[in-house]
């Protein structure tokens, strides 16, 4: 890999021989380590070393992009020559004008992350003790049963001919078990997984999912209140974050164009992004185009507060970057970072009480097809509990629950104390509590 | 070759120096070219390099595996020192290596090489996709696309002397438009790819019949109401209907949760899991497909199985680590999306066979039910068997008719189930075209059948 001074002064040296007037690189280095444990057996591991580096450039008012995971002084004139060519076809936009970023005056400091990082040895000694565990916990832990463990650092670095120099480190940790069951000839899987200190995270409730899923039955078809556990909506804010990006608002692929300050959803429901969550790995301090992060309410109380940009789409819609660029190999993107509905008040016990009868939906599944991120529309496979005179009774599988997302914010009306959240190893990441939704079809028998 | 064979044999060397008994490089070089479009404009265009190695060893039943972006001597011999570090701590027990180069039979003629042609020329074909999609009606609202070519080479070598290397090189156009009516919007989608060059746009569909039928679903989906929740009978159509196969059995035909006796199709090879009209086949070696191949991401030549025979389950799909706990050799159908990723037995084109019952009896045979014309994805617990897919376009059958446009319609069930429900299969093979994601990323898959008839499955809808 090459030195990075080196790097810098090869890029403006084949910037300016091709007349390209601005330019812009972020590089990343990494190193990982993962390994994947069934029953008792470490059957595969796995380490890396990373780098990659994406190229923006600016040449007669169009910018163009070019990216490669190889980072050697030969890949340079190769890059910038395709980042040029590139920038020829993309079309001039009406409202912005490309350019790079002096820099902000001051960024914002990180929360302390806590205990990411994990050598080769302590993800297998994690892995080992894990997998003990849970065949302890029930005789019914079966073979198949596995966990997953992985270790990652990286370093990223934003350089551009307005003289920003910025760099970033960070380090993430995940462990995910899936525990398999089985009873009477029924087989049962269910996943636990956490993210950080991974020495410190129990995956247990992987097999106590499992079991409680044996000897599931259906459910009637009909419109049921419904308690989405936060892993399930969380999902939902997944595949639906598009929605809130100014630049899909902007060109008709969301219902939020000219709505900021509307009613957006049930008057208890804040949406949050925050690049500094505390405990959140993949922490950022500025963004893909190097400004200031910072913590923001897109949905205010039910209220539509902002939409998230970066700055071609802000001056595009008339208003500021958000700081959610993201750099790609393929220019800039809008992009959350710890992107969440707060918590509720209610415990979880309170948040069924209150259902009386309904449904307990526990894992969803095939949203990347059954949810169109355009309409709202959405059908879901779906598994869980019903719920009995305010508790939870037997499971259920292999029904559809189906509805508007969009209209399904407005039909929230209660959300736990408790907010679950995704294991993304530092990247973008989704979190929510359970949600007590008014009603929705399920599907079953 | 992508590297040198000396330098090849130095790293496979070290991988097993402390007593590995398998050692394999996997080395890819790729250049990913990609346009988006817009409101009619080009919004984005960018071009990846991607470059890297891949160096894994066995011990018995245990796989290591290390990669490295840096193609350099030092980071190669590091690298591969990793591994080492990780297989054992003992000494070499694999017998010295020669090397015999392999060279592998291309089946698939490529008559325009994507990286041949000035980007401004794609540039154009996607922009005819989108004026040809915006000029169906009015109501089309938005259209988006992209344009994406791939040209990847890869080599591989392993300590049993094996030396090969491909060239793979695929396009794919990828249309959504977005009908509007007051505040409703619905979507319809395109997106055939093909293992070819640019000539997939005379052979395949043009840009403007690309953008044309995404419009077409996105209209039909605008006026269609909702389908009731229930059970129904529903009849399936070709091309990427063949999803339903996919899902609902092909991911538990693979070695991956075979081996661990994790999907509910270990231990059945020659029982019946299928109704008697079902066969199914994976096919890598059908000319210039989408998930077609010469050779898999562990050397082997590609392979045509039949893996389910007039509903007894024949073949599985192997990879080379599987196949050790399996005690089966691999069928060629190792495959990871890049050297990042550790390989694992994968789809390549797989489609139910064609059968005898005519369309037209097929949906005069349902009384009341519904008629999915176009698939969207899905997923599967290969444990449980349980699935779903989503419907893109679909329509009401009363009185063995096809009726009015549904939407929001999704079939759940279980394979083991929905394959004994298959009972008619229709005489027209079409396939469409995939990406799957598992454990080794996201790769190319076809998925195909003829128009199917499933006497019952949960349609969830509102």
């Amino acid at each position: 890999m090459i030195d990075e001074a080196k790097l810098e002064e090869l890029i403006a040296s084949t910037c300016k021989a091709l007349s390209v007037e601005e330019w812009e690189y972020m590089t990343s280095a990494s190193t990982s380590f993962s390994a994947s444990m069934v029953d008792q057996e470490v059957v595969e591991s796995s380490s890396a070393r990373d780098c990659s580096i994406s190229l923006r450039v600016i040449a007669d008012g169009r910018e163009g992009s070019a990216s490669s995971e190889k980072l050697d002084g030969s890949i340079v004139p190769r890059l910038v020559a395709s980042a040029l060519a590139n920038s020829r076809v993309k079309a001039v936009q009406e409202g912005y004008v490309p350019e790079v970023y002096k820099g902000d005056a001051s960024y914002p400091e990180k929360m302390d992350p806590g205990r990411n990082y994990f050598s080769a040895g302590e993800v297998k000694a994690v892995l080992a003790t894990c997998q003990e565990h849970l065949f302890s916990l029930d005789g019914r832990v079966s073979f198949g049963t596995g966990s997953d463990a992985a270790s990652i650092k990286s370093s990223t670095r934003l350089v551009n001919s307005a003289g920003l120099s910025l760099c970033d480190d960070y380090a993430s940790s995940y462990i995910i078990s899936e525990a398999v069951v089985r009873q009477d000839g029924d087989v049962r899987n269910a996943y636990e997984s956490g993210e950080g200190d991974i020495s410190a995270i129990q995956t247990d409730e992987a097999v106590w999912k499992a079991i409680r899923k044996l000897g599931a039955g259906t459910v009637k078809s009909g419109r049921y209140p419904v308690v989405l556990s936060g892993d399930c909506l969380r999902l939902f804010l997944s595949t639906y974050s598009p929605a809130f990006s100014g630049r899909n608002a902007f060109l008709g692929l969301s219902p939020y164009k000219d709505r900021i300050g509307d009613e957006a959803a049930s008057p208890i429901v804040s949406l949050i992004d925050d690049p500094l969550y505390p405990g959140y790995p993949g922490q950022r301090t500025w963004d893909g185009e190097g400004r200031a992060t910072w913590r923001k309410a897109v949905i205010d109380r039910g209220r539509l507060n902002t939409l998230l940009y970066n700055r071609e789409w802000a001056l595009r819609s008339g208003t500021e970057s958000t700081g959610n660029a993201a750099m790609t190999g393929s220019g800039s993107i809008i992009r959350p970072y710890s992107f969440h509905i707060a918590a509720g008040s209610l415990s979880f016990d309170e948040l069924v009480q209150m259902v009386g009868d309904g449904v307990y939906v526990t894992d969803m599944k095939g949203f990347h097809a059954g949810a169109d991120p355009v309409s709202g529309d959405f059908s879901i496979e779906s598994s869980g509990f019903l719920i009995e005179h305010g508790q939870v009774s037997r499971p259920v599988q292999g029904f559809t629950v189906s509805g508007n997302f969009f209209t399904m914010l407005g039909s929230i009306k209660a959300l736990s104390d408790q907010v679950r959240w995704a294991v993304t190893l530092g990247a973008m990441r989704t979190g929510s509590p359970d949600a007590l939704i008014e009603g929705l079809s399920v599907s079953g028998e | 070759m992508l590297l040198d064979e000396h330098l090849v044999l130095e790293v496979l060397d070290r991988a097993l120096s402390t007593g590995a008994d398998f050692a394999e490089v996997f080395v890819e070089e790729s250049l990913e070219n990609s346009l988006s479009l817009v409101d009619g404009r080009i919004d984005k265009s960018a071009t990846h390099i991607v470059s890297g190695v891949g160096i894994r060893a066995y011990l018995g039943l245990r796989s290591v595996s290390a990669t490295s972006s840096d193609l350099s001597r030092d980071a190669l011999l590091a690298t591969a020192g990793d591994v080492a570090a990780l297989i054992g701590e003992g000494r070499r027990i694999a017998p010295p290596i020669s090397l015999r180069e392999r060279l592998v039979t291309n089946v698939h003629q490529i008559d325009i090489v994507p990286s041949s042609v000035p980007v401004e020329e794609k540039a154009a074909l996607l922009k005819r996709m989108g004026e040809a999609a915006s000029a169906v009606s009015p109501m089309i609202s938005q259209v988006t696309g992209t344009f994406l070519d791939v040209d990847r080479r890869i080599m591989v070598a392993n300590s049993e002397g094996l030396l090969t290397s491909d060239r793979q090189v695929r396009c794919r156009m990828a249309s959504s438009a977005v009908a509007t009516k007051g505040t409703d919007s619905q979507t319809g989608s395109c997106s055939p790819g093909r293992r070819m060059g640019l000539e997939l746009f005379d052979k395949v569909m043009s840009p403007e019949e690309i953008g044309r039928e995404a419009a077409r679903q996105a209209l039909v989906n605008i006026e269609a109401g909702y389908m009731e929740s229930g059970t129904y009978p529903v009849a399936i159509e070709n091309g990427f209907g063949g999803v339903i196969f996919h899902e609902s059995c092909g991911h538990s035909l693979e070695a991956t949760r075979v081996a661990y006796g994790t999907s509910e199709f270990a231990g059945c090879l020659g029982k019946q899991i299928a109704n008697e009209k079902v066969t199914a086949i994976d096919d890598g070696t059908i000319p210039n497909a989408w998930g077609s191949l010469n050779i898999d991401d562990e050397g082997e030549p590609t392979q045509r199985k039949v893996l389910i025979e007039n509903g007894i389950l024949r073949r599985y799909m192997i990879d080379r680590f599987n196949g050790r706990r399996m005690g089966m050799p691999s069928s060629g159908s190792a495959r990871r999306e890049s050297y990042a990723y550790t390989p694992t037995s994968r789809m390549t084109n797989t489609f139910i066979d064609p059968g005898n019952d005519r369309n037209e009896d097929i949906i005069a045979s349902i009384d009341e039910g519904l008629y999915c014309a176009k698939m969207g994805g899905g997923s599967v617990n290969p444990l449980t068997g349980e699935f779903n897919f989503a419907v893109t376009e679909a329509y009401r059958i009363h009185g063995g008719k096809v009726c009015e446009a549904v939407r929001g319609a999704s079939l759940v069930g279980k394979g083991s189930q929905i394959l004994m429900d298959i009972d008619m299969v229709g005489p027209d093979l079409a396939t469409g075209q995939g990406m799957c994601g598992s454990s080794s990323g996201s790769i190319p898959t076809d998925v195909g059948q003829p128009l199917i008839r499933v006497r019952q499955i949960t349609v969830g809808g509102r």
